[in-house]
């Protein structure tokens, strides 16, 4: 499942609700580079059990954990 | 030895000093002059310390003699000269991060890795030129000057770490503290020609690094050979209390890993993603390099890459959003003051949303699980390209804001990128020259907590070849 890209419109919206004015001219190429990694972010389905970050990925960095004793 | 006589790597520089052939003083002098006479052409330093450094070079030699006489034991980088991205705070020192925000800032704390460094002896050279906050992998500088390759000052270094990459590359180091979000250690080692390693997530410490993307930043070193860079991560790897973060596994003797037969050991070829838009030079250093390894008793075996793009992006979205968080503040009173090219990618961040940055985050687990499974069953380290086309000219690459810069930076990190959301750990080799005599490099990957097998196989593959040893 793909991401929803957002207009220009919501994208000032956005940055303006954080205190960050981004000039008009500049908000089509804003538009353009959040729509463009949007299209590539998978979304998640439902999730069978929720996952914590970052804890989740430090986990996951301890069960792939290379093994000098493998060998090699 | 590197012109002039002096030592070329930093396992050539600790034997000069042990042996006595060459005082700290000596060395450290003869780095300073060199390091004056290339500022005007390269542009790698921000600050250059040559009191201070002569003076903790003294202190070194005498610290030797004491040892000599039975003292106190010589650290494992005594009287070895090094200079740092500056990026790193010491306490009471102006660590400008590449900025006109930062100028003038003077940092409260000393980073935990400047601290373990010294604590091994070195000698601190200054500081290095980087990019603007470290956002941006080209090495332009709108605020301090761009920095330039030492192959050919007309083409980039590559950034953020670019005085970094740059400065051990000319010779004006042994070796540096570069940073690495989205390749920035790894993208300016490999296009000037020099080693980096990005170890995994967490292997050292952040305490008093300036903080981009707390998902994402690396701390490692980029020096002459992966053996230099070994003798330096063994120095700043390991639990650090001002570093929750910081892992606290224990961290292996890599410098013990010098040396040692990769006799059997499975490199991994990508089939997918690493071998998309390759230009010709480097598709020859990566089978050159494949070939090398075979000789060394490597078994190569093709493996076929899970998807990355997905990766890349949410790696993306990752790093502009907690980069705009990092600088919110920033950005909304006093905007101005950014470059261009920095506050372009400052505001992608602010304006995305909340769904967005935590479909990135929670995707990393199950990315890093995938990948692991599928490319690690397969074989013990991964061989692919560190980029994917020639060192491109300042000149090309100098474009601020424009709309083409983000495919222009986009296409530098896209094969860097993704082992800084999965958190792997990878190192980048010198392997080839392009046809402007501009360096190709080469990267290794390996699954996590393996810097002391990506030790021992880059280090045996430098053995086989001397890309590493070439000087411009």
């Amino acid at each position: 499942m793909k991401a929803v890209p957002q207009d220009a419109s919501t994208l000032a919206g956005t940055a303006a609700a954080s205190g960050v004015a981004i000039e008009p001219s500049r908000l089509p190429m804003i538009e353009g580079g959040v729509a463009s990694v949007g299209a590539a972010l998978l979304v998640s389905p439902i999730p069978v059990q929720f996952e914590t970050e970052p804890s989740a990925f430090v986990a996951m960095l301890e069960c792939h954990a290379w093994q000098p004793e493998g060998g090699r | 030895m590197m012109g002039a006589g002096l030592p070329a790597t930093l396992v050539e520089a600790r034997a000069a000093l042990a042996s006595g052939a060459l005082s700290s003083v000596e060395l450290t002098a003869a780095l300073i002059d060199r390091a004056r006479e290339a500022q005007p052409r390269l542009n790698a330093f921000l600050s250059l310390d040559a009191d201070a450094a002569l003076a903790a070079a003294r202190a070194s030699d005498e610290a030797r003699a004491r040892a000599s006489r039975g003292g106190p034991a010589a650290g494992p980088l005594l009287g070895v000269p090094l200079a740092h991205k500056d990026m790193y705070y010491r306490a009471g020192r102006v660590a400008t991060c590449g900025s006109l925000i930062r100028r003038d800032w003077v940092a409260p704390v000393t980073a935990t890795v400047l601290q373990r460094l010294e604590a091994a002896g070195s000698v601190n050279l200054g500081t290095l030129n980087l990019a603007e906050f470290a956002f941006s992998p080209t090495g332009h500088n709108v605020h301090f000057g761009d920095c330039c390759n030492p192959w050919n000052p007309a083409y980039i270094t590559g950034g953020s770490s670019s005085g970094s990459a740059a400065a051990v590359a000319a010779g004006l180091a042994y070796g540096a503290l570069g940073s690495d979000t989205g390749g920035s250690i790894r993208v300016p080692a490999a296009l000037c020609g020099v080693s980096g390693i990005k170890p995994t997530w967490s292997r050292v410490s952040r305490a008093g690094a300036m903080p981009l993307s707390q998902s994402l930043d690396h701390v490692g070193p980029l020096a002459r050979s992966i053996a230099d860079c070994a003798w330096l991560l063994q120095v700043i790897a390991g639990a650090d209390p001002a570093d929750p973060t910081a892992s606290a596994r224990p961290v292996p003797d890599l410098v013990a890993a010098l040396g040692q037969s990769i006799d059997g050991l499975r490199i991994g070829l990508p089939d997918g993603y690493f071998d998309r838009d390759l230009a010709a030079p480097v598709a020859s250093a990566l089978e050159a390099a494949a070939a090398a390894f075979q000789a060394l008793g490597a078994r190569l075996v093709r493996v076929p890459m899970p998807a990355l793009d997905p990766v890349n992006a949410a790696g993306t979205v990752l790093m502009w959003a907690e980069a705009a968080s990092a600088h919110q503040a920033w950005l909304a009173q006093r905007p101005q003051d950014y470059g261009a090219q920095v506050r372009s990618r400052l505001e992608h961040g602010a304006a995305l949303g909340a769904l967005q940055y935590q479909q990135a985050l929670k995707q990393r687990g199950p990315a890093l699980d995938a990948f692991c499974r599928q490319v690690f069953a397969q074989c013990d380290l991964l061989l692919a390209p560190t980029h994917a086309q020639p060192v491109p000219t300042r000149a090309e690459t100098d474009l601020a804001d424009r709309p083409e810069a983000a495919v222009v930076l986009g296409a530098l990190t896209r094969l860097t990128r993704p082992f800084n959301y999965l958190g792997l750990p990878t190192a980048s080799l010198p392997a080839g020259f392009d046809g402007n005599g501009l360096p190709v490099g080469l990267q290794l990957v390996g699954p996590p907590w393996s810097e002391l097998l990506l030790c021992r196989a880059g280090d045996a593959f430098q053995r086989e070849t001397d890309w590493h040893l070439r000087h411009p």
